[in-house]
């Protein structure tokens, strides 16, 4: 198995506030890691290190095997990485569709303008977005919101898929829904996807590793087993492991 | 709607793009040299150059403040470069205006690349401020500087104009005449321009970096160099009329060509159409030109508080333009006006 | 061109003085921006319309200068709120370029109304010509009078911001609208009352400003930039950064006066603002 992600030793500040501090993991292809940890702990940080937003202080970011640190952000999409946003960054005066478009038409794929316009419907109809393809961007609610932000990652065909809390501010039967597509779009792209994210229950069921940051430090990593077993994440993040689930519920709730 | 249809409806708007475009350019055409033998269209020929050199204008503007989303508050400053670029040659050096007008172009584009690189990294508010700045700052180098004649301007001695000639008319006769064509030349030049960015991917990119940089470098868009590209091309109409008005009026002057009037009634008629469309730019020069005669006709002194009131009105009801509120009435509009 | 000592002392202090009105202009621009998130292009027509305003009372109606400046004043305190419901209110939350247009749009109205009522000759308002000697430059006392007047004000701002209930209103505001409405802060009245004060610091400026220089209608646009380029080198809703960085202006444009010549003097401004806006377009003094 190859390694898609290696981050080794990143530091990043600003400021005063020390984002990340020696933070390191590999991400293999064809995996699921689900990145974790409370509010504030570099996380969103880290995936802007890694796609070029910003130049760590200190550390490495290896892609598909190369050393991509300090890339801007569009070399280094163009490797084949794809992101979501936490806070969606639509292209608001665009349809649905046309956001999808664009995004097909910067991916490495070589399409005609009709092979284009088909595959953007696909990708529509995959995320159920169809129906309001002609809407602007502008006037989707969060849930449609989210599903177009996914889309227009998908879009890029990308081997790396980063996902900054993409279930957040859904209803369950919402996240549901999204699981589902994830899955179903990792089997068929045969991506490899690194995901941030609140909902506990989602991302453990999901996830085959999870790395936990605080404070900007890697606090622990394994399996999910492992993980809501680890007294240190119990005690940094969790507090009372029967309380977790109700406790990650409600933060996952709050919509930023 | 399916993809295929989608293209249909996009292939039928492009083709009324298409044969508005080649209409208002043969319309032109025909009424220019209908000039030539008819003295009774004189007066369309000079208001329809006027509407050409502002047109010429809005259509450099549109690429970086319509497909761009860079609001460039002192556009005119390429006019203004244009201008001095081309009076310079041709005061001393007797360059022909046609040389004159290329090499004006270039000056143009390489000084937009110049002034790209510093203001290019602002955004929002911060880069239509430093735009205006440019542009005063020029204008007041322009009118300090003696080689560049200061305040007073550099003027063209009529002997300089023996050598032109069109259908008969020869020498100082034959500059209207012939500046109507050029700038028929640069107005076309410009609605082609306007065309591949409305079309190509390099457009498409540009439409991204408008609606969300961050988001547009996400996707695999080198943003820097195209936006720096949408400047650098945005820069060429503008500087070509610059060079053609310079030679029509035989004079440049620094208020006149590094002028922010001149910028604003750009922005005025990107707006006033829809910013980003093809179609919004003639229709918004058409109108914001047609308004501006009659009224300066009538009410000469109150040409301002007219422009004051209209800009409000276009920023307060109709931010998206004319075009651009049609193109929200209905998915089918949308495909259809480019 | 031998450039003696004394001229630079005399740059550098009416650099000072002049440098103190500027700045107050700039508060003016940079509490609108700071709080609405607009930039007022009205701001050089507030500031040319409030030195006729001064020039018509006081000139052409032999009204006494101190009453004619504190009617200038009021006036543009009633014209700000208008102005605020006219052309502000309604491209809130817009796009930058609605509120950029609409300002703009405003100001043209101004620049109309004056120019139809003044033309474009200079005017010029006669002042007691009594000078002070400031370390061996002659200044005007009209003008040191002015530039304590402009300080005065800025303090007072300093003070209106962090030590009473607006303060606190505003910046509430500033950080998050939607939060303080719901704790009760008329949001819309702070915003207009904002704008207003903006506006008010603008014609307060303008109206000291014309008792210094000569001016047309077109003058605003120039301590419009100049405006800009102080906000961009004080930061965003800093009374005292704005003061700082006007006198930091003042300086550059009365010793480039000096040493170079007066017509040269703007560009300084301009290149103060073009290398700001590139190196630290926070500002020197922006609070992170
Ligand atoms: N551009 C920035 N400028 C200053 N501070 C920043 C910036 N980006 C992040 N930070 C700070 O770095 C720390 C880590 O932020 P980050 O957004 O990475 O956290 P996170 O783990 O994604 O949290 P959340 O779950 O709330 O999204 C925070 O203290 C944040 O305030
Ligand atoms: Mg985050």
């Amino acid at each position: 198995m190859s390694v898609v992600l290696r981050v080794e030793n990143v530091y990043k500040s600003f400021g005063g506030v020390k984002a990340l501090e020696g933070v390191s993991m590999t991400v293999n292809e064809g995996m699921i890691l689900g990145l974790i940890g409370p509010n504030g702990a570099g996380k969103t940080t880290l995936f802007n290190v890694i796609t070029g937003y910003y130049k760590p202080d200190k550390g490495r970011v290896e892609l598909f095997g190369r050393d991509v640190t300090g890339w801007p952000t569009h070399k280094i999409a163009q490797l084949g990485v794809a992101r979501t946003f936490q806070i969606p960054k639509p292209f608001p005066d665009l349809t649905v569709f046309e956001n999808v478009l664009v995004s097909i038409k910067f991916s490495s794929r070589k399409l005609s303008e009709q092979e284009a316009a088909e595959e953007a419907k696909r990708i529509l109809e995959f995320l159920g977005l169809d129906s309001h393809a002609h809407m602007l961007a502008s006037q989707l609610n969060v849930a449609l919101e989210k599903r177009l932000e996914l889309a227009r990652a998908l879009a890029r065909q990308p081997r790396l898929l980063l996902l900054d809390e993409v279930l957040a501010g859904l209803n369950p039967s919402e996240v549901a829904y999204m699981l589902e597509k994830i899955k179903r779009a990792k089997q068929e792209f045969g991506l490899t996807i690194v995901m941030i994210e609140h909902v506990m229950h989602a991302v453990m069921n999901i996830a085959d590793r999870i790395v936990v940051l605080h404070l900007g430090k890697k606090l622990a990593e394994g399996t999910p087993e492992e993980i809501a077993r680890d007294p240190r994440v119990i005690e940094a993040y969790l507090g009372d492991p029967k309380l977790a689930l109700a406790f990650v519920e409600r933060l996952s709730s709050k919509k930023r | 709607m399916e993809a295929k249809n989608i293209l249909r409806e996009l292939a039928r708007g492009r083709m009324i793009t298409n044969i508005t475009v080649a209409a208002i350019i043969l319309a032109l055409l025909t009424i220019g040299i209908g000039s030539l033998y008819s003295e009774t269209l004189s007066y369309y020929r000079e208001t329809l150059s006027t509407f050409m050199m502002l047109f010429s204008v809005v259509l450099g503007l549109n690429i970086i403040l319509g497909y761009t989303g860079y609001v460039s508050f002192g556009h005119a400053v390429f006019f203004g470069i244009g201008g001095y670029t081309a009076m310079v040659l041709m005061y001393y050096y007797g360059v022909n205006v046609y040389l004159a007008m290329i090499i004006a172009a270039l000056a143009a584009m390489a000084a937009a690349q110049a002034i790209g690189f510093i203001v290019l990294r602002l955004r929002g508010a911060y880069f239509a401020i430093a735009t205006i700045a440019v542009l005063e700052a020029f204008r007041v180098i322009v009118s300090n500087v003696e080689y560049l004649g200061g305040s007073e301007g550099l003027q063209l001695e009529a002997s300089y104009y023996t050598g032109y000639s069109i259908a008969g008319y020869r020498g100082q006769m034959s500059v209207h005449y012939i500046a109507y064509f050029l700038l028929l030349g640069t107005v076309t030049l410009g609605l082609l321009l306007n065309l591949y960015v409305s079309r190509s991917q390099f457009g498409a990119g540009l439409r991204a970096i408008r609606e969300d940089e961050d988001a547009a470098e996400a996707i695999g868009i080198n943003t820097w160099k195209f936006k720096t590209l949408a400047y650098v091309l945005s820069s060429i109409t503008p500087a070509l009329a610059g060079a053609i008005i310079a030679w029509k009026r035989n004079i440049v002057l620094p208020e006149e060509f590094f002028s922010l009037t001149l910028s604003i009634e750009s922005i005025i008629s990107v707006m006033l159409g829809g910013a980003g469309t093809v179609l919004g730019t003639v229709t918004g020069t058409a109108i914001y030109h047609t308004v501006k005669t009659i009224f300066l006709t009538s009410f000469p002194s109150l040409h301002l508080i007219i422009f004051g009131i209209t800009i409000a009105f276009i920023a307060e009801v109709l931010p998206m333009g004319i075009i651009g509120w049609l193109r929200l009435m209905s998915t089918r509009l949308r495909f259809l006006l480019e | 061109m031998v450039v003696s000592p004394e001229l630079i002392m005399g740059g550098l202090v009416s650099g000072i003085i002049i440098g103190s009105l500027y700045g107050l202009a700039a508060l003016g621009l940079s509490i609108i921006w700071g709080v609405l998130k607009v930039v007022n292009l009205s701001h050089g027509a507030l500031i040319a319309l409030s030195m006729y305003l001064v020039y018509t009372l006081s000139v052409m109606y032999g009204v006494p200068l101190p009453v004619a400046l504190l009617a200038s004043i009021l006036t543009g305190f009633l014209l700000g709120i208008a102005a605020y419901y006219l052309f502000v209110h309604r491209v809130l939350g817009g796009p930058e370029l609605a509120s950029l247009l609409s300002t703009f749009g405003f100001g043209l109205i101004i620049l109309g109304i004056l120019e139809l009522a003044f033309g474009g000759i200079a005017r010029t308002i006669p002042v007691s010509q009594h000078v002070i000697e400031v370390g061996h430059a002659p200044i005007m006392l009209v003008q040191i009078i002015g530039a304590i007047i402009a300080v005065a004000v800025a303090v007072g701002a300093y003070l209106l911001l962090y030590r009473t209930w607006f303060g606190r209103a505003v910046r509430a505001v500033v950080m998050n609208a939607e939060a303080s409405a719901l704790m009760g802060v008329n949001v819309v009245r702070v915003l207009a009352l904002s704008f207003t004060l903006g506006v008010l610091f603008a014609v307060t400026a303008g109206s000291l400003l014309s008792l210094a220089y000569s001016f047309t209608p077109e003058t605003g646009t120039k301590y419009e930039l100049y405006s800009f380029t102080i906000v961009v080198l004080g930061g965003l809703g800093n009374p005292l950064g704005s003061l700082v960085g006007g006198i930091i202006l003042g300086i550059a444009e009365q010793l480039t006066s000096v040493i170079v010549s007066g017509s040269w003097g703007p560009l300084v401004a301009f290149l103060i603002l073009l290398v700001m806006l590139i190196v630290r377009p926070t500002g020197l003094f922006a609070k992170l």
